[in-house]
């Protein structure tokens, strides 16, 4: 496992590095630049600033120049926001983030988990019907119109909560329910199914009829065969909701760096574009790590090793 | 599986004790009265985005200037009704025909305690025009004498032939810091601003320029101070301690994407007639989120980010608040003249006279923005009255029948044979709704097709600039009150014209305008070039701007004059 | 006494008939649907998807406006009977609209749904199946594709050919598989090592009978539930799209795109917002009425 775990270690750099390199070319590719502005700048002018930012050097030079700063993880200056750097707007930004998407997913999993198994349980009983559909329901409405709404209603109309911005613990309330909602929702279904699925096994059914309690059934015997999926998604869904939504973050007018990756690709701020992607980069693939490390601990069946 | 589900447990049970704990906290109550006897003076204001820098030497948008305006002052200030009126300089002298002006300033200090001194002025000015700082408006200083050729030092080595060499690798080849330094210094002495004392400014321009009093109130043209420069040369001003400044309020602090905080500067030389004790710029991005705060008594001014879909129900609910202020900008298409059949002004009229802008501005805009038959704004001051009153419309709009006749005299009777048109513009809902509008309304009087291109930012101020277009939608808003700052845009080959128009008349009209001192002969050939610019029509102007605000009954005394921000220096709050 | 032989008869052949089969022999298929008949749920959410559907592609013909059809001054009117739906902010009629919208949306989510099953499910499969460093390789790949930036994609797409439904077919087709092919993979990865494999294997089943025949059908559970959950977000992809500006030119409209144009208005003409989002929620209830259905039918250990 250990030499598995370095293995994969190595590849999450070799997928940076791509990543890094796809990107970069891609931004590169796209007209426009990050000093296009409505008002035509003088000629004299676009090239005192070209200069400035090493914008006037060879496609390849300035690819290279990049790389060797990313080792070190310097991810530059921004273009847009002059007198910040990269790794400040990620620091700042993935803090906040972080803490909205890490409570979100707690949340999502630590009701969404019990909850699906209860569902499961109690199979097309009045419980699961309801959870179903209100699982459903919450999916299925774009996230612009749940947050929205819980604006609307629950901080403009009733008052309970701040509408906006960002600072003290009640204004995370809001933007978790409309951020969890979702992955709630999707938690839900996914381990119901599962469970589901699992229910109708045949070592299920002699523990059964061994005269177990269901409760241990569910847990010592079920739950683990019925989280394999349940790992497999959270891994990207994580990394996902950590580096925030970009709806979520414009509608409640939260500082964070879902909405700054978006916006800095309109500006062609390419080093924040490319110092976010690497980071997602890095955070994508160490969770996808962990999750295949917790699905082969909790299968022990799973075999990541071996050749087919 | 024990530990796994006694962890689920535990971490479910704290989650639920966390989340409820803080969901109970009472929300402090809006309208406590307050027991202190002299609550404190607090503004919020929205401007919309995150500032990208509040250096004034190189900051380019509305929401920097707004902040700016608190925190600096230049020469001149803008009075509330948009006059130029002493500043830093106490009193200023204009000589030798309007080339050469002298500013006596004032006993003004920075918020450090330093004096401010001419010296500050001229060190800002140079400043502003280092090639190596590559500001995007530096060309606001080419006014002044010699300003130009300091600021278009080479930065690239230039070949025998004066234009630039390039490498190997067919790109130009960079000089030297340390060359283009010794240039620029040497060019700067020839640049006409000058510190005569301690307290004597003397400038001396390229051409006499009625509104160079204005501009010295422009963000570009504020002074800044060379110790906090010094201590901090690349993020000074995001920092209070370096951002050192001589206007009303100083820095408090400016966390990204949240908000910059202010407070009142007691150094500031009128400090006694600022009232407020603090103002809080908030910095959100989205229009329904702002508007429901402002509604839900959390934010005092929306100075960007008034809910245009909500503007109806506004002006019904919120009369007293909404405010419509007067702006000095048009919204227009471009028309691409090198391209069949946009290079026939007969076509291009017949266009600009078949849509209904009356039925665009109560309808879809909504905001009370005024049809546009010319090219300039109203607000900006003729010889005796108004430019634009003076020089009144210059077609009818919905003109049907007109354009019908001119498209048939094109040779495309009711539309036939007329190739497919694409309108072009960038992303965004109000010129989205815009586009279909004029869409239905060319299919419907005209009997053409066209069809819409929505690109990206980037992309369209590419294709924009490449002529890559048939009919693109465009605005601009004036950066100074002279219809020169809309006249000069269309010259020949001008970076701003993007249609591909060029007509020498124009241009002669333009030069005249620029080179006279005599204001009854500028604004005549103002006049007359805006007449041959609708004659020709590359443009089709569609309606003027006006800048939509909400600001609560309990702001006094706060003014937006025409190309200024939000003035709050001498407001105050209930 | 003697009890004579002729007061004892053989019992009829009980072996045989212990062994006949009662029920009539029925296919796989057969049974599957039969089973999803039984799920009311599943009947009306196809019911619902099977009226939508039709709504969309054939009821803008028998409206009294076309889509496009403006009346500025009528705008933002509430529903009347003249406007089954009201009118949006340029007086077109909302009804007409989202029926149109209705065929892009589906569309895109029967597009998105097709390559999942088609790419997704593969993808995963042979990753989770051929294990050890080949699927590294592929799962890398997967997270490439994950990582670099939708937005980029699009926008490149759409400077490279013009902007409108093929691109966000073909941004759509780039990025979607890669959820169901993590899923699928996981679940070949536990099923793989299970004795019905084995039993396959030693029978001499080529890799693509094992995939297609025995591990996907197992795995249906976790696809159906991606599936269905992967139809709505592909609709908001589309909206998100089209809301920077890289899908279909206006005045064509897809549900998103009419939802987020309702939303700036939510508290002044709270219809423009509500009819398409009622849309996308009672579509995605259907799929997923539908999936849940599926999924019982297809399930063979369900099988009775």
């Amino acid at each position: 496992m250990a030499r598995y775990i370095l293995q994969r270690v190595l590849t999450m750099l070799v997928v940076a590095w791509v990543v890094v390199t796809v990107t970069f070319f891609m931004m590169k590719a796209l007209p426009g630049g990050p000093f296009s502005s409505e008002k035509k700048l003088p000629d004299a002018i676009l090239k005192n600033i070209e200069r400035r930012y090493k914008l006037d050097r060879p496609l390849m030079e300035q690819y290279f120049d990049y790389l060797k700063n990313v080792v070190v993880w310097d991810l530059g200056p921004s273009f847009k926001y002059e007198g910040r750097t990269v790794n400040d707007v990620i620091n700042k930004g993935f803090s906040v983030s972080a803490r909205l998407g890490g409570l979100s997913i707690i949340i999502s999993l630590v009701l969404g988990v019990p909850i699906g198994i209860l569902a499961a349980m109690r199979h097309n009983g009045l419980i699961d019907r309801t959870v179903s559909g209100l699982a459903i329901l919450t999916a299925a409405a774009p996230s612009f119109v749940i947050a929205g709404l819980l604006q609307y209603f629950l901080a403009f109309k009733l008052k309970l909560f701040p509408p906006a911005t960002w600072g003290t613990p009640e204004h995370y309330v809001l933007p978790t329910l409309a951020l969890c909602s979702f992955s709630l929702a999707w938690l839900i279904k996914l381990t119901r199914s599962s469970m589901l699925e699992i229910t109708s096994q045949d070592y299920v059914r002699t523990a059964r009829a061994k005269g177990i309690p269901e409760f241990w059934v569910v847990f010592r015997h079920m739950l683990r065969n019925a989280l394999v999926p349940v790992i497999a998604s959270l891994a990207p869904l994580t990394a996902g909701v950590l580096v925030g939504s970009f709806i979520i973050e414009f509608i409640f007018a939260i500082p964070g760096v879902g909405r700054e990756f978006v916006i800095s690709i309109t500006n062609r701020d390419y080093t924040v574009t490319l110092g976010m992607s690497v980071f997602y980069g890095f955070l994508l693939t160490g969770f996808t790590l962990i999750g295949d490390i917790l699905t082969a601990l909790v299968d022990p069946r799973v075999r990541l090793e071996k050749e087919g | 599986m024990r530990r796994l589900v006694a962890a689920f447990l535990a971490i479910s049970m704290l989650a639920i004790v966390g989340c409820t704990k803080k969901a109970e906290e009472p929300k402090p109550a809006d309208n406590t009265p307050a027991p202190a006897p002299k609550k404190e003076q607090v503004v919020r204001v929205n401007i919309g985005t995150d500032p990208k820098t509040l250096d004034p030497a190189v900051s380019t948008g509305v929401p920097e200037a707004n902040v700016q305006l608190s925190l600096f002052e230049g020469l001149m200030r803008l009075d509330k009704d948009g006059k130029a009126v002493p500043g830093m300089a106490a009193t200023n002298e204009v000589k030798d025909g309007g080339l050469t002006y002298v500013f006596k300033l004032r006993d003004a200090k920075w918020s450090n305690g330093d004096p401010v001194t001419a010296e500050d002025f001229v060190y800002s000015w140079k400043r502003a025009l280092d090639p190596l700082l590559a500001s995007e408006y530096a060309y606001q200083l080419y006014y002044v004498k010699g300003a130009e050729k300091a600021n278009t030092v080479p930065v690239n080595e230039l070949g025998p032939d004066g234009k630039e060499k390039v490498g190997a690798d067919n790109k130009p080849i960079p000089r030297k810091e340390e060359d283009i330094k010794k240039d620029f210094e040497a060019a700067f002495k020839e640049v006409g601003v000058k510190a005569l004392d301690a307290k004597t400014l003397e400038v001396k321009l390229e051409a006499p320029t009625p509104y160079f009093l204005s501009l010295t109130a422009f963000h570009t043209l504020y002074p800044v101070n060379k110790k906090g420069i010094d201590a901090a040369p690349q993020d000074w001003h995001r920092k209070p301690e370096t951002l050192i400044a001589n206007g009303p309020f100083k820095m408090v602090s400016w966390t990204p994407k949240d908000k910059v905080i202010v407070e009142k500067n007691p150094n500031y030389w009128d400090a006694a007639a600022v009232k407020l004790d603090k103002i809080e710029y908030y910095l959100i991005d989205s229009e329904s989120t702002a508007t429901q705060m402002f509604e839900a008594g959390q934010l005092d001014i929306v100075e960007s980010g008034v809910n245009s879909a909500e503007l109806p129900r506004l002006k019904k609910e919120k009369a007293n608040e909404l405010k419509i202020l007067p702006d000095l900008g048009l919204y227009y298409y471009r028309f691409n003249t090198t391209v069949a059949p946009m290079n026939d002004p007969k076509v291009r009229k017949a266009l600009t006279y078949a849509i209904d802008r009356k039925l665009i501005v109560e309808n879809i805009t909504q905001g009370g923005q005024q049809p546009a038959m010319s090219e300039v704004p109203a607000g900006i001051p003729d010889v005796t009255g108004d430019f634009r009153a003076n020089g009144k419309d210059f077609f009818t709009d919905n003109n049907v029948a007109e354009a019908k006749k001119l498209l048939a005299e094109a040779g495309f009777p009711d539309g036939k044979g007329f190739p497919k048109l694409s309108i072009m513009y960038n992303t965004s809902e109000a010129h989205k709704r815009i586009a279909e509008a004029i869409q239905e309304m060319w299919k419907k009087n005209l009997g053409i097709n066209v069809e819409l291109q929505n690109v990206e930012w980037g992309v369209y101020l590419d294709r924009q600039a490449k002529l890559d277009y048939q009919v693109s939608r465009a605005g601009w808003i004036g950066d100074y009150i002279d219809p020169m700052t809309f006249a000069d845009m269309w010259v020949t080959k001008g970076g701003n014209n993007q249609t591909g128009w060029s007509n020498a008349q124009y241009d002669a009209l333009i030069e005249t305008a620029k080179k006279s001192g005599d204001p009854a002969v500028r604004m005549k050939a103002m006049h007359d070039s805006e007449k041959l610019l609708m004659d020709e029509m590359p443009i089709m102007p569609i309606y003027h701007y006006v800048r939509v605000r909400l600001v609560s009954t309990k702001v006094k005394n706060w003014s937006e004059p025409l190309t200024s921000g939000m003035n709050l220096r001498d407001a105050s709050i209930e | 006494m003697a009890i004579s032989d002729s007061r004892f008869a053989p019992l009829p052949d009980r072996q045989s008939a212990a062994d006949r089969i009662t029920t009539p022999p029925i296919s796989f298929l057969k049974d599957a649907w039969r089973r999803f008949k039984a799920n009311k749920m599943a009947l009306v959410g196809l019911a619902v998807l099977i009226l939508f559907i039709l709504a969309a592609f054939v009821g803008p013909y028998f409206a009294n406006h076309s889509y496009s059809d403006q009346s500025v001054i009528l705008h933002d009117k509430p529903p009347s009977g003249e406007y089954w739906f009201g009118t949006d902010a340029l007086g077109r009629d909302l009804f007409v609209r989202v029926l149109m919208g209705g065929r892009i949306s589906l569309a895109v989510a029967v597009f998105a749904g097709l390559l999942q099953l088609a790419v997704g499910v593969a993808y995963g499969a042979i990753a989770g199946l051929r294990g050890g460093k080949i699927d590294n390789l592929m799962m890398r790949i997967v997270d490439i594709m994950d990582t670099i930036p939708l937005t980029i994609w699009v926008i490149l797409l759409a400077v490279l050919l013009t902007p409108g439904l093929t691109t966000i077919f073909l941004a759509i087709g780039l990025v979607y598989w890669t959820n169901m092919a993590r899923l699928v993979r996981a679940s070949v990865l536990a099923l793989k090592e299970q004795e019905f494999m084995l039993a396959a294997r030693a029978l001499g089943a080529s890799r693509g009978r094992l995939v297609f025949r025995h591990l996907v059908p197992n795995a249906m559970a976790p696809i159906i539930v991606e599936l269905t959950f992967s139809i709505p977000r592909a609709i908001f992809t589309e909206s998100f799209l089209s809301f920077i500006g890289l899908g279909v030119s206006a005045p064509m409209a897809s549900w998103g795109v009419l939802a987020s144009e309702g939303f700036m208005g939510l508290r002044s003409y709270p219809w423009e917002l509500a009819y398409p989002a009622a849309a996308i929620i009672l579509t995605t209830l259907a799929f997923n009425f539908v999936g849940d259905g599926l999924r019982d039918a297809l399930d063979p250990k369900l099988r009775r």
